[in-house]
């Protein structure tokens, strides 16, 4: 294919994209998306995207160039601390919460689309600061993500100044230690952490440590398209608990979309709540 | 099943589509057309298009209960294009206003040449509402045609006068220019006209567009003239010398102008940003010149500012040395990256590659590239072993652009005892470079154990001229690393080196993953000689070998082509099938007409695009009706083919006429 059908094969590419991780692009993207593609076509010894596509689609090693890919495709952008009235939420509201209610004794909680952990850590110095291990209350944070680079930053911990934009100088000596012109998270902070590669869009995902008693699933949902949403919605409802909560970001909402999550507000803030399909 | 609830979107719609093809479809569609779900509904527009009658959709236009199946129809109805056209004109000389209305709305999103005449009276209808309604349209429609009504309109009723501006600024005939002029200081009005004239860019415009900015300080009408006469600026590069100019030097104008522009280059508002940078440059405000460069450029607008400050390079070049001086490093690169310097410019630059941050050292890189002076070669050099990435990727780019000779800085990375990733940036120095130099060496290094090296030497090699370095390059097809003989042989296609296809049909035999690169190389080369091989070997090949095995073939076409893609059709794979169809519309004469309207039955998209273009492409009239349901396929992608080859057979019915 080519010439006449470079359209065609675009879209073959962005279909495929979109069938696999649930992401879809914006046309305004499209020369950028091109640009960082290139690289791929050239070390693959590929002519041009149809031939690429075709690759995507049926060569043997395709399983290793969509990891490739995605880690193009996906924006990862994050830090610590991001909506950070988020992470009081967890602790004053939610946790004390969950605790009388069902005395978990093990708080679950899963950051889906974590990138390269920024969340997740900050879920766990949320609840560090809050003394929440005092009250003999435990926790498991598991952290996924599409893109396998940003899961090995993740494990690693080693960020750059642009992760801690939101944390104040104190904040950022308390938790890093600062590594060259980097920063190093604190060991204690990866208390209960567990992170790995997992992709949200696909059929029948498999979360290890499910049920979880809270889901935060923020800046992700915004590049989903409309059938990856659902069915990351339905994921989530199924792994989430009874009355569990699911954290959302600031642009993404259920309303009007979804009535199997109820809207709570919580101090000025919306979350969303299991609500059981049938009741 | 119960589907009633928001949750179940992804069942309803796969009930829509199992519908598709049953006796209930139309009914299925329309419910699927109201659902609350836009995933569902945009399926069941599409469906729509394709299978309901223009006149049941227009039905729905006049539903003001049900505001979603309205829009939903709308859409289906836009998506028909062509196929809507007839009834929709009907509308719009109808008795009901309401649903006029709507069928000029579509009609102008489908904008269609045939509609425009028809659009024409609507601009005088009793109804403003639908007059208003035209003219948007007509506007949209760029239709030159309507330009002296809609001039007679802006100085008609003013509840269109604001249509008619606009309209005239997106047709862009200079008629309009004056009548426009005229309303400038229309208090009501001046905003649209401003935009308009933006839009139109008119050359003519500059003097009285630049007073207003000047003396206005009512903001959005400020904000709109700013982007007015940058837009005018822009597209005028020639008005340099024009008096309008000229107050641009007055000094309450640049006092006024420097305050509002310094503003807008801290905002974020990039097109604002943008238009104040034009004028910071045009107007020589060389004291906002650290904001703009400070500025991070979109990504696809870097070469922008350097194209402007080109035009008033003298200038630039003197105010340029302070800026290296900045303390912003986004400042310092900027200048190195986008100002225009001269000729003695060496030594500044070279002492910027000492500057402590690594993004100011690339960019004095890559303006040292840009000067070609083999005096810096050395420094370059010195670069390529920094272990900033920036900094060596800029600088191996730099060193390529110099003059030949100047490559004789890289002996020592090249020597025997050199570190490895020294040498592979070396020989990406000479690669980029076309270079013939250090020849031994890289002859050598083809031959090298560490099989990085051997690739990066044969890369150098590949980019030599003539023939000469065939033999050395071929020799790689029997490196003993998979990852070298695979580059060799992406090497040798660059070169278009034909001597090389009966090694590379030879190789055949060898299997997975270099015969993969064989077949697409054989196909890029042409190789009909080879036809027949990469036929006998389909049966047996693996399946991603199989399809590129088909795409080969469709581009060396030999004999008998198009039976062997008529056996792929019929297989399984849909991908197969797609590389089949491909090559099948390619090929296909008249006689296989029937095919090709069967292919664009096909279930496949891809399959009915490719059948589509090849419709048009044999350009029989008995294609037009099956055109015309192409026209509003499902596929977006497809009914645009349809109605680019309906364009290509009317063009071909006129030829014969005339
Ligand atoms: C913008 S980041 C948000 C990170 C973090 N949640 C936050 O709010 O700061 C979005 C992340 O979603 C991930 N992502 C995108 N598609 C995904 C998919 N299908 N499955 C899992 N993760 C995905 C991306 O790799 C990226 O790291």
């Amino acid at each position: 294919m080519n010439g006449q059908f470079a359209e065609e094969e675009w879209k073959l590419l962005l279909d495929l994209v979109s069938r696999e991780f649930g992401l879809v692009f914006q046309d305004s993207r499209r020369r950028h998306l091109e640009s960082r593609l290139l690289p791929r076509l050239r070390a693959l010894g590929l002519e041009s995207f149809g031939a690429y596509y075709r690759y995507l689609a049926r060569h043997p090693e395709r399983g290793a160039e969509l990891r490739e890919l995605a880690r193009i495709v996906t924006n990862n952008e994050t830090y610590f601390f991001r909506e950070a009235h988020h992470f009081d939420l967890l602790v004053q509201q939610v946790v004390p919460q969950l605790s009388t209610h069902s005395r978990p004794g093990l708080l679950r909680v899963l950051s889906a689309g974590c990138s390269s952990g920024d969340e997740a850590y900050s879920i766990v110095i949320a609840l560090q600061g809050a003394l929440v291990d005092r009250t003999g209350l435990d926790w498991q944070i598991d952290a996924c993500d599409l893109n396998s680079a940003r899961i090995a930053q993740a494990r690693e911990g080693l960020y750059e100044a642009g992760s801690l934009r939101a944390c104040d100088e104190l904040g950022r000596s308390a938790h890093f230690s600062a590594q060259g012109d980097r920063f190093r998270l604190r060991p204690e902070h990866r208390k209960g952490t567990s992170f790995f590669e997992a992709n949200l869009a696909v059929a029948g995902l498999d979360l290890p440590g499910a049920p979880y008693h809270v889901i935060f699933c923020r800046n992700v949902l915004i590049y989903f398209s409309e059938e990856a949403f659902h069915r990351t919605l339905s994921h989530f409802h199924r792994t989430l608990v009874a009355g569990g909560y699911l954290f959302l970001g600031h642009a993404e909402s259920l309303i009007g979309r979804r009535n199997d999550f109820q809207p709570v507000r919580l101090c000025n803030s919306i979350v969303y709540r299991k609500q059981d399909k049938n009741p | 099943m119960k589907v009633d609830t928001l949750s179940d979107a992804q069942e309803r719609l796969t009930a829509l589509q199992a519908a598709a093809a049953s006796p209930g479809r139309d009914q299925a569609i329309v419910v699927g057309l109201k659902d609350a779900s836009p995933l569902v509904r945009q399926n069941a527009i599409a469906l729509a298009a394709r299978h309901l009658a223009p006149e049941v959709l227009a039905e729905f236009l006049a539903d003001d209960e049900d505001a979603i199946l309205r829009n939903a129809a709308q859409a289906a109805l836009e998506r028909q294009g062509p196929h809507a056209i007839p009834h929709l004109l009907s509308l719009t000389r109808g008795a009901d206003p309401e649903l006029a209305f709507f069928a000029v709305q579509i009609l102008s999103t489908i904008n269609d040449v045939s509609a425009k005449q028809a659009l024409l009276p609507l601009l005088d209808h009793s109804d403003r509402n639908i007059a208003q309604a035209a003219v948007e349209a007509l506007g949209h429609m760029r239709a030159t045609e309507a330009v002296p009504a809609l001039i007679r309109l802006l100085a008609g009723d003013p509840w269109l006068q604001f249509a008619a501006a606009s309209a005239l600024g997106r047709i862009g005939d200079a008629r309009a220019v004056g009548p426009l002029l005229e309303r400038l200081d229309d208090e009501l009005l001046a905003e649209i006209v401003v935009e308009a004239l933006g839009r139109m860019g008119d050359a003519a415009t500059l003097a009285p567009l630049l007073d207003r900015l000047v003396s206005s300080d009512r903001l959005p009408l400020r904000d709109q003239l700013l982007l007015a006469v940058a837009a005018v600026l822009e597209r005028n590069p020639g008005l340099r010398g024009v008096p309008a100019r000229a107050r641009l030097w007055r000094p309450e104008v640049r006092a006024g102008l420097g305050e509002y522009l310094g503003g807008l280059l801290a905002m974020h508002d990039a097109t604002l940003a943008r238009s104040a940078g034009v004028l910071v440059v045009h107007a020589e405000l060389w004291n906002l010149m650290p904001a703009l460069l400070a500025r991070n450029p979109d990504s696809g607008e870097e070469g922008w500012l350097e194209g402007m400050l080109r035009r008033c390079r003298r200038r630039a070049r003197a105010e340029w040395l302070p800026l290296l001086q900045h303390s912003d490093p986004r400042v310092r690169a900027g200048a190195l990256l986008q100002v225009p310097f001269g000729a003695g410019a060496g030594p500044a630059l070279a002492a910027c590659l000492q500057d402590r941050d690594p993004e100011v050292r690339a960019a004095a890189c890559f303006a040292l590239g840009r000067l070609r002076e083999p005096s810096a070669a050395s420094a370059l050099a010195r670069a390529l072993r920094s272990s900033d990435a920036r900094e060596h990727a800029a600088a191996a780019q730099a060193l390529a652009q110099l003059p030949r000779q100047s490559l004789a800085e890289l002996a020592p990375d090249l020597e025997p005892g050199a570190d490895e990733e020294q040498m592979e940036r070396a020989l990406g120095v000479l690669e980029q470079a076309r270079s013939t130099m250090h020849r031994e060496r890289v002859r050598a290094l083809v031959q090298d154990g560490r099989p990085a090296l051997r690739q990066a030497a044969l890369r150098v090699l590949g980019r030599y001229p003539g023939h000469a370095a065939d033999g050395w390059i071929m020799a790689g097809l029997r490196d003993d690393d998979t990852v070298v003989r695979i580059a060799t042989v992406e090497i040798l296609v660059r070169r278009r080196c034909r001597k090389a296809i009966p090694a590379l049909v030879e190789l055949l035999s060898a299997g997975h993953p270099l015969r993969y690169h064989l077949v697409r190389a054989l196909g890029r080369l042409r190789a009909r000689a080879a036809a027949s091989r990469l036929q006998a070997l389909y049966a047996g090949a693996p399946l991603h070998e199989r399809i590129e095995i088909v795409v080969a073939l469709n581009q060396m076409a030999p004999a008998g082509l198009l039976a062997f893609l008529r056996e792929v059709l019929r297989e399984p794979d849909v991908e197969l099938r797609r590389v089949a169809s491909d090559g099948f519309v390619r090929a296909a004469g008249a006689h296989e007409f029937e095919t090709m309207v069967a292919l664009a039955r096909d279930a496949d998209w891809v399959v009915r695009n490719h059948a589509t273009w090849g419709l048009g492409r044999l350009g029989l009239p008995e294609a037009q009706s099956h055109l015309m349901l192409l026209a509003r396929d499902v596929e977006p992608l497809v009914a645009r083919t349809a109605q680019a080859a309906m364009g290509r057979l009317r063009g071909n019915s006129r030829g014969r006429d005339a």
